[in-house]
């Protein structure tokens, strides 16, 4: 018995650690390697290729050396006997230790401490020391050292990598040439640049540049060639551009069983006039549905570029089976942007018109309002959070949006809306790989109009509304207060979310939340009623967008209703 | 005075006049003065050798006219020793012997008549070269012609000289050899150590021995020969052209030098010599040559240049430049080829080279490619290429601080691949090889000025034809290099182009299209074949939304390059309105669309291009009214996109 137990032990010990065969002139001892078929195809030999038939014992070694390098093998062992290569693989190796050699020293400890943070544990492989390279030059980058190099080493007998690190000096951005593009002013793009010539380098405000420029889509693309001279000491940056056709124009034709016929055309210039103004215009019309709108964001001034005239002109109407409604809506604003102490500021100020008629099945009389308006806003963006495109990490944002109406200027009372939006994300603390992030969002408005005034009798858009992913995420959009579609004066949204950024993979991201509002149909008032829910959830950072799905149970406060569990999965998921 | 003045001249009448006796007696009978017992007592005397010894000397002297003599001579078992500053030397003779006529008329002067050759043979010889100290005095170059042609004048009588056994010792080693020099009137020949010397007068010929081994501390597989070396010279009165063959393996070496009379001192020989080199080396079965031979890695190419075979050619020549340097230029042509590869191009190298240091300050490297067709590993379209090369960072043992590099001497490349054929790259992944030009020039371990581009390219990746019409990188020190690419779509209903441009580490890239479309629409058209803003007319939140994300520029490159691989054009789906849309490509110009909701599918449509921006958009959508009954629209929609 005993013998026969030795005898299993031993058939499962060969199998587990015996060798390992993809073709007679390479042998693997210990367990099996995944090799993927060109893998093999390039130490074995493919058949299929007279060029690759036959690998050379040294240039599989070489080959087989990367391959087990790129899945954290380090110190593999190789030996030829009887013109067969014997690869030993030896062990997995791990980020064990990391030194940071420079002359700079308080730099070398606060990069060590960071690398150690992000990278510690993690397998050692190529990419992960090319990783690891990258981030050190981008932090770097951050404090003002651009032509600064790092190189690293690994002693595979520790796991320690040593990181080389030459900062370099210090730059301030300086002066930027740009290249010419043809028609435009040599001032039309600095509205778009986030720093002045003096102020210190950061490669993240070169990136936050380029984004600017790409989503208000003034070139196709845009990109800066650093150049470091003399070790260093000089530096000097060069903005070149893809700057793509500015403008586009599409008209369609057809007809459908509801829409009747139905023709369509939209034109843009998004690099209009000498100083890359934006203007576009587009017409839809058909039996049921006419829209026709003006946008313009027109940059007069070349000794002022980051200052505007915005202009919105558009007529709806819209026509269907229940109710019909014409629009008019005309804006003409100043904006102004500028940049201070790492913050993007825009503000907008100016006068407009609203004219509307209105009618439903139920209420067949003709309903009209004409009246002028002055509508404002004012954004305070700072540039860390600016810089992500989707789904921020961390920063600041808060915005201030003003409309104001009243009987002088044509509406049939006094209304002023008022909306506030304070968002804070912030990292609080380090968490494995990843970071716990805090992030809490306050929504407050209100639209001060004379007491008893009735929200139904208002339009939409001088009323608030909740729910949603955006808003309280217990409940449907736009669905609260939940007084029968006619929205409310007054709303008080306060968002609170605990982010763990890396949750088990890199671009899966944790979090848990709570939202809760209070909505009145008064001005500047509170019902006591609460509106809140709790969850948790998951983000998806994939190669397409931000993917969200939550689970959260909505609740509401005096009296006290337990309105069931919402889940939600989509593309998105603003916080 | 005239004491002082007659004991002067008497003197030198004395002198005179002793100088005439002795040269009379030997001239009427030297034998008086050149005999045994002579001999004997003046090595005796003056100590020129240390130890000697004769079993037979015989010296004869016959008087055959009043100008001319016949001399024979004959010593046997002659052996000496000689202990010097610099050698020691011990030698025996089994034969030393002479036998000539020795004359004299006024118009020819001194005439030599030889009956048996001057004969010279010694069975044993042993030299012993000791290390002796620099000398200070600078000897003057021998006047090489002039000795020449004193060994072909008729003073010079035939000889044999033969040393059977010469043994050598010089730095604790050993070299045995034998030497033989047979001259008979215009003829000589002279051998040693397998050296084979021909010579007359004007031309000479030195033969290595048949094989020659090449030192073993040279790693090989097997012995390494050389054979047939040959070295050939004209001697003239100004130089002496010199031309070298010989073959080791199957490589044969020409070279042809002039060695410039009277021979130069030191440097400007060396520079004189080596500037008058030219020379050309043939491999003329390449792989072959590698696998007999060469040793380890040098033994096969990698793979795949493993499979190639043909020969190489490399001439080189030098020139004399200014006092001190002498231009070396090679050129070496490499034409291999196997059923699927070829690699045909031309490596120039130059280099001033200082004689005084032998330490040139750069190299100038060219490689011109006339022609290089190269097969890459088939490589999975699903996965990116393994890493095969490996990561030179990871280190066994701790980091330490490199050591101060000497200066080293700097090698500028010059790259060059400038025609259609130049350098192609043939992958599985494309249809067509990748054909590439490029000129770059290289220095100090960077590419500092220069481009590679990739000459324009039909293909089809993932089923979606693309064209790359243009795919340049230019390097400009100490910029970082820029790429500048031009891909264009050839889709049904659009012609998309993608250009990117930037460095090389994060290039940018911007898709403009025929007819013209914003941005977002065009990453839309790629992936799905339509523009996002079309593809539910009835829901902007949703197109909103993926605008969103496409324009902040989530959506990467490769990420395009997958989805177009697959069957799926789109599939969208909006949270908020809970609807979703799948798009799938039918034929070429036609795609299918379908929605749906909660309640189910509840959309389709067919959208077909007519060519030249125009497309036809049929669909039905089935929607709940405000009653329980459901309708159904249908709807068509001749779209023009237009360029300007």
């Amino acid at each position: 018995m005993r013998f026969l137990v030795a005898l299993i032990l031993l058939i499962f010990t060969t199998l587990s650690y015996g060798h390992e065969t993809y073709c007679p002139q390479v042998k693997f001892n210990g367990k099996k390697i995944d090799f993927s078929k060109t893998e093999i195809q390039l130490f074995c030999g493919d058949p299929k290729s007279h060029a690759w038939k036959k690998i050379p014992a040294y240039e599989a070694e070489v080959v087989i050396r990367g391959f087990l390098q790129s899945r954290g093998y380090l110190s593999p062992r190789f030996e030829v006997k009887d013109e067969v290569l014997h690869v030993t693989k030896g062990r997995k190796s791990i980020v064990k230790k990391v030194k940071v050699i420079s002359h700079d020293e308080n730099l070398a400890k606060k990069i060590k401490r960071e690398i150690r943070r992000l990278y510690q544990g993690r397998e050692l492989t190529t990419s992960m020391l090319n990783s690891i390279e990258a981030e050190v030059i981008a932090q770097i980058r951050r404090k003002g050292r651009p032509c600064g190099k790092a190189s690293s080493e690994v002693d595979v007998n520790t796991d320690t990598v040593t990181i080389l690190l030459d900062p370099k000096e210090k730059h301030v951005f300086g002066k930027i040439k740009t290249e010419e593009i043809k028609g435009l002013h040599e001032t039309a793009l600095e509205r778009f640049y986030p720093m002045n010539e003096h102020q210190r380098f950061d490669g993240d405000l070169l990136t936050l540049t380029e984004r600017r420029m790409l989503r208000a889509q003034v070139v196709s693309g845009t990109y800066f060639l650093e150049s470091c001279a003399d070790d260093g000491k000089e530096f000097s940056l060069e903005q070149r551009f893809i700057p793509g056709p500015p403008r586009t124009l599409r008209f369609g034709a057809g007809a459908s069983t509801e829409m009747g016929p139905i023709a369509r055309a939209r034109w843009s210039n998004n690099r209009w006039g000498p100083m890359a103004s934006l203007l576009s215009a587009s017409a839809e019309a058909s039996f049921r549905e006419q829209l026709l709108n003006m946008v313009v964001d027109y940059y007069a001034w070349k000794s002022n570029p980051r200052q505007s005239i915005t202009g919105l002109a558009e007529l709806s109407r819209d026509s269907q089976f229940e109710f019909e409604q014409l629009q008019t809506r005309a804006r003409t604003q100043m904006k102004w942007t500028t940049d201070i102490h790492e913050n993007g500021i825009i503000g907008i100020l100016g006068p407009g018109y609203d004219y509307g008629t209105f009618a439903s099945a139920s209420k067949t009389n003709t309903q009209s309002f004409s009246t002028g308006v002055i509508e404002g806003s004012l954004q305070r963006m700072s540039h860390d959070y600016e810089i992500y495109d989707i789904h921020p990490q961390e920063g600041e944002q808060e915005r201030l949006t003003l409309y104001y109406v009243n009987p002088t200027l044509g509406f049939k009372q006094s209304l002023t809306r008022v909306d506030t939006s304070i968002v804070r994300l912030a990292r609080l603390m380090n968490s494995g790989r990843g970071a716990i992030i805090g992030g809490a969002r306050l929504k407050a408005g209100t639209s001060f109009v004379r007491a008893n005034t009735d929200p139904g009798g208002l339009p939409p858009d001088m009323k608030f509304f909740g729910g949603g992913s955006d808003d309280i995420r217990g409940y449907l959009l736009n669905t609260l207060p939940k007084n029968g579609g006619a929205g409310a004066l007054t709303r008080l949204v306060g968002k609170f979310e605990a982010r763990r950024t890396h949750f088990f993979l890199e671009s899966l991201e944790g979090f848990t939340f709570l939202d809760a509002g209070y909505f009145s149909e008064r001005s500047f008032a509170i019902d006591r009623r609460m509106f809140y829910s709790p969850g948790v959830g998951m983000r998806w950072l994939s190669p397409i967008g931000v993917v969200e799905t939550y689970w959260a149970r909505a609740f509401a406060s005096n009296p006290y209703q337990d309105n069931g569990n919402f889940f939600f999965a989509g593309i998105g998921g603003n916080f | 005075m005239k004491k002082i003045f007659y004991l002067i001249g008497g003197f030198l009448a004395l002198i005179v006049g002793l100088v005439l006796l002795t040269l009379a007696v030997l001239f009427f009978d030297p034998t008086i003065a050149i005999n045994a017992k002579n001999i004997a007592w003046v090595l005796e005397k003056t100590h020129v050798l240390d130890s000697w010894s004769w079993k037979k000397m015989e010296i004869g002297h016959q008087w055959i006219k009043w100008n001319d003599r016949h001399l024979t001579g004959d010593i046997r078992d002659f052996c000496f020793r000689k202990n010097a500053e610099s050698s020691k030397v011990y030698t025996c003779f089994d034969e030393i012997s002479w036998d000539f006529d020795l004359g004299f008329d006024f118009k020819e002067k001194f005439f030599t008549k030889v009956h048996k050759p001057f004969k010279v043979h010694s069975p044993l010889t042993e030299v012993k070269l000791l290390p002796s100290p620099p000398t200070k005095e600078k000897s003057s170059p021998p006047d090489i012609y002039r000795y020449w042609n004193l060994f072909w004048s008729d003073m010079v009588p035939d000889m044999d000289v033969r040393f059977a056994a010469i043994r050598l010792t010089t730095d604790g080693k050993q070299h045995d050899f034998d030497f033989t020099l047979v001259k008979t009137g215009k003829r000589l020949t002279a051998g040693a150590m397998k050296f084979t010397l021909f010579a007359n007068p004007k031309d000479f010929e030195l033969r290595a021995p048949e094989k020659i081994l090449i030192p073993e501390h040279i790693e090989t597989l097997g012995p390494f020969y050389i054979r047939d070396l040959t070295l050939t010279g004209k001697v003239r009165e100004e130089m002496i052209p010199l031309h070298l063959t010989g073959h080791v393996e199957d490589v044969l070496l020409k070279t042809d030098a002039i060695l410039e009379l009277p021979i130069a001192e030191g440097m400007t020989l060396k520079r004189k010599f080596l500037g008058s080199i030219k020379g050309e080396i043939l491999v003329p079965a390449f792989r072959k040559t590698l696998a007999h031979k060469s040793y380890g890695i040098f033994r096969e190419l990698p793979a795949p240049f493993n499979v190639l075979d043909g020969k190489v050619i490399t001439t080189f020549e030098g020139k004399e430049k200014g006092k001190d340097e002498v231009r070396f230029d090679s050129l070496t042509n490499i034409d291999l080829a196997s059923p699927h590869q070829v690699l045909n191009l031309d490596i120039a190298a130059g280099t001033d080279l200082p004689v005084s240091t032998w330490r040139p300050d750069t190299i100038e490297l060219g490689l011109d490619f006339h022609q290089v067709r190269i097969e890459l590993p088939r490589l999975s379209s699903k996965r990116p290429p393994p890493q095969m090369i490996p990561d030179k960072r990871f280190k066994n043992g701790p980091y330490r601080p490199p050591e101060e590099k000497k200066a080293a001497t700097d090698v500028l490349v010059h790259l060059t691949a400038l025609n259609r054929k130049a350098l192609q790259i043939v992958t599985n992944l494309l249809d067509e090889p990748v054909r590439l030009n490029f000129d770059l020039l290289i220095g100090e371990g960077k590419v500092n000025k220069g481009h590679v581009s990739v000459l324009p390219l039909k293909t089809e990746i993932f089923r979606r034809p693309i064209r790359l019409r243009e795919l340049v990188l230019t390097f400009d020190e100490p910029k970082e290099p820029v790429i500048k690419a031009e891909v264009l779509f050839p889709l049904p209903e659009y012609k998309i182009k993608l250009v990117l441009e930037g460095p090389v580490s994060s290039p940018r890239y911007a898709f403009t299209s025929d007819p013209p479309l914003q941005q977002n629409d065009i990453y839309a058209v790629l992936l799905f074949g339509r523009p996002l803003s079309d593809l539910d007319p009835d829901s902007r939140t949703a197109a909103q939304k993926t605008n969103q994300i496409l324009a902040n520029g989530i959506l990467s490159l490769s990420v395009l390059y997958f989805l177009a691989g697959s069957p799926v054009e789109y599939v969208g789906f909006d949270p908020d309105s809970k609807s979703a849309v799948a798009q799938f490509g039918l034929t070429k110009k036609t795609s299918l669309r379908v929605g749906g909701g909660e309640e189910g599918m509840n959309s389709g449509g067919l959208r077909h291009s007519l060519g030249k921006g125009w497309y036809i958009d049929t669909g039905v959508q089935r929607h709940p009214s405000s009653s329980t009954n459901q309708n159904k629209s249908y709807g068509v929609l001749l779209e023009r996109v237009i360029s300007y």
